[in-house]
């Protein structure tokens, strides 16, 4: 509604009939009001409303008061001693002699039963962890694998113990790690050997007996300096101790550091990453077989059950990847030869000598005159230059010197 | 004539007297904020009638900081809406809001409740309290915890649909009250 000539916006006019206006404003309201025909329109709208709400009436309330009045007094009266009662409880300064031996003999009864509790409580924890793995320790080793047919088993019931192949065909549940979490395990070692040789031998005999085998491995042996190897090594994770004690036996520990990755969460997604597929690709077989329906629907399907078999398959991959990082640990030695320079104090020969002077004469006159040319070369058109610039002028001026010295000559 | 607010300072004291006045002047007004709300009759005396219990446990804790009827309105409001969160009266009352009790009341009523059911609940629940408890705009402000200006754009709102809601309620008016003219 649009009210270019009110100075009364209509809430206001409603607040003036209610009685909820500002006097001031009020006043405003009702001198406008006599005047503006709209607004008594609107004005007597609203009367009506209220006066047709109004007809909604209710019947009498039968109520009484409420209950027994002395009842609730009563409650009053006993609500009041309670609170009465708590705060001269919780009033310690009130507390008699009793009350402080009350809540002495309470408080270690307390205590007893709680220490009680927490020592009943102590082996079925123990228990727990022996089950689950120690939590905040760094995790044993894991079993050596004794087969590799598809199935990795483990003898002491540590970490490591992977049977994916029997959890994905068996049933839905997604398998989880049979014991403890699983560790990606990575160790830098870098060594100082005396004997580089002995060294080099002694790490083919220590990866053999360990049942580990070298990821990569290259050997640099510069003259007149150390002889390095930088290897990768893959060692089963259950070996990975023993074996790194015996290559600190090949020289002086440098440098040696350890990592442990947990990548238990990462399984556990890719195994139910990968159950949900093949579901998939389960279903679309099935929905290939059962229904023949327009091509351009088979076709869609057949596409579909190639791109999740893709999938699959990269998840498998992945997840074998992953199995193998657990199970072989990542070893990166650095071994460094023990270098001594050696000193060389035997003389060259006379002929030497001589040849070697012969050939140094030889090479600084051929230096000498490549020099020269290489001179000339870099000069020769800047020599030329000014020549052509210079020569008539100086040509004029040594002509008129010697004209003068000539004229001179006579006269004397 | 004493004040709300003189009787239940009294009644706090372990006046009788005070509370029965008390509960004379608001046992009606509060039966009809319940009656108006709810379909059951019975559950409406129960509610005015445990508006009075909440009143009596927690005279102590009275501070009279606001009006005795503000006071009296927002425990019944409290009542009101543990009433509706119960899930059968719920039901009961989308039902009801479908088919109208068989003891139907007049004509007029009927309309009103049914224009008032169309309301949006805010602006209802304003309308209300301005019109049958008649309270100020404070007063509803306090009690829904909304600012005046909201309290009085609701209630603006509110009467402009009703009156679009009410027009041959109000033609009829119209007619009798002519007619009751014409018949003078």
């Amino acid at each position: 509604m649009s009210r270019p000539s009110h100075t009364i916006e209509p809430e206001e006019l409603m607040a003036y009939l209610d009685g909820e206006l500002a006097a001031e404003r009020a006043l405003e309201t009702a001198s406008h009001l006599e005047h503006c025909r709209e607004c008594q329109q609107l004005a007597e709208g609203l009367r009506q409303i209220s006066r047709s709400l109004t007809a909604w009436e209710v019947e009498e309330c039968d109520a009484r008061v409420p209950v027994d009045f002395s009842g609730v007094q009563m409650d009053r009266k006993k609500e009041k001693k309670e609170v009465e009662l708590w705060r001269r409880l919780l009033s310690v300064r009130h507390w008699s002699k009793q009350s402080w031996a009350l809540a002495g003999t309470a408080t270690a009864l307390f205590v007893i039963i709680m220490s009680f509790g927490v020592s009943r409580l102590q082996p079925a924890r123990m228990e727990f962890r022996q089950m689950s793995g120690p939590i905040n320790q760094p995790p044993p080793p894991p079993p050596l694998p004794q087969e590799r047919n598809g199935k990795l088993s483990g003898s002491s019931g540590t970490i490591g113990v992977i049977d994916a192949e029997d959890s994905l065909s068996t049933g839905d549940e997604i398998s989880l790690p049979a014991s403890g979490p699983m560790i990606v395990r990575t160790v830098d070692l870098n060594i100082t050997a005396k004997e580089f040789d002995q060294a080099r031998s002694s790490l083919d005999e220590i990866l053999k007996r360990h049942q580990g085998h070298i990821g990569e491995l290259s050997v640099n042996t510069p003259s007149g300096s150390a002889r390095s190897l930088t290897a990768a090594l893959r060692i089963p994770a259950s070996q990975l101790d023993s074996a790194l004690a015996d290559l600190k036996r090949l020289g002086r520990v440098d440098k040696e550091a350890q990592n442990g990755e947990e990548v238990t969460q990462q399984y556990v997604d890719l195994e139910a990453r990968l159950k949900n597929a093949r579901n998939t690709e389960g279903r679309l077989i099935e929905l290939q077989r059962e229904r023949t329906g327009k091509l351009s629907d088979v076709l869609a399907v057949e596409k579909e059950i190639s791109r999740v078999r893709g999938e699959i398959e990269q998840m498998e991959a992945e997840r074998k990847g992953l199995r193998n990082r657990v199970d072989f640990a990542t070893l990166n030695l650095t071994v460094i030869e023990d270098y001594k320079a050696e000193l060389k104090v035997v003389p060259p020969s006379m002929g030497t000598q001589v040849r070697n002077a012969a050939v140094d004469g030889y090479r600084s006159v051929v230096d000498g005159l490549f020099s020269l040319l290489l001179w000339l070369l870099s000069w020769l058109p800047t020599l030329l230059v000014w020549t052509l610039v210079l020569f008539y002028p100086v040509r004029m001026g040594w002509r008129k010197l010697r004209q003068r010295m000539v004229q001179k000559v006579p006269e004397a | 004539m004493t004040s709300d607010e003189s009787l239940m300072l009294e009644f706090q004291r372990g006046s009788r007297e005070a509370f029965e006045e008390l509960f004379a002047r608001y046992r009606g007004p509060l039966y009809g904020f319940f009656r108006r709300r709810l379909e059951n009759r019975e559950r409406a005396e129960d509610l005015a009638q445990e508006t009075f219990l909440a009143v009596i446990r927690a005279a102590q804790r009275y501070e009279p900081r606001s009006l005795v009827r503000t006071y009296l309105y927002g425990i019944a409001l409290k009542l009101l809406a543990a009433e509706r969160r119960k899930p059968a009266n719920r039901e009961a009352e989308l039902e009801s809001v479908a088919e109208p009790a068989a003891n139907d009341p007049p004509e007029t009523t009927l309309w009103i409740r049914r224009a008032l059911e169309k309301l949006e609940p805010g602006e209802r629940e304003v309308l209300m309290l301005r019109e049958y408890e008649q309270l100020s705009y404070a007063e509803i402000a306090e009690l829904l915890r909304i600012p005046v200006n909201t309290v009085r754009s609701r209630l603006f709102r509110a009467r402009m649909a009703l009156k679009d809601q009410l027009r041959p309620t109000l033609k009829l008016d119209e007619q009798t009250r002519m007619a009751g003219g014409e018949e003078a």
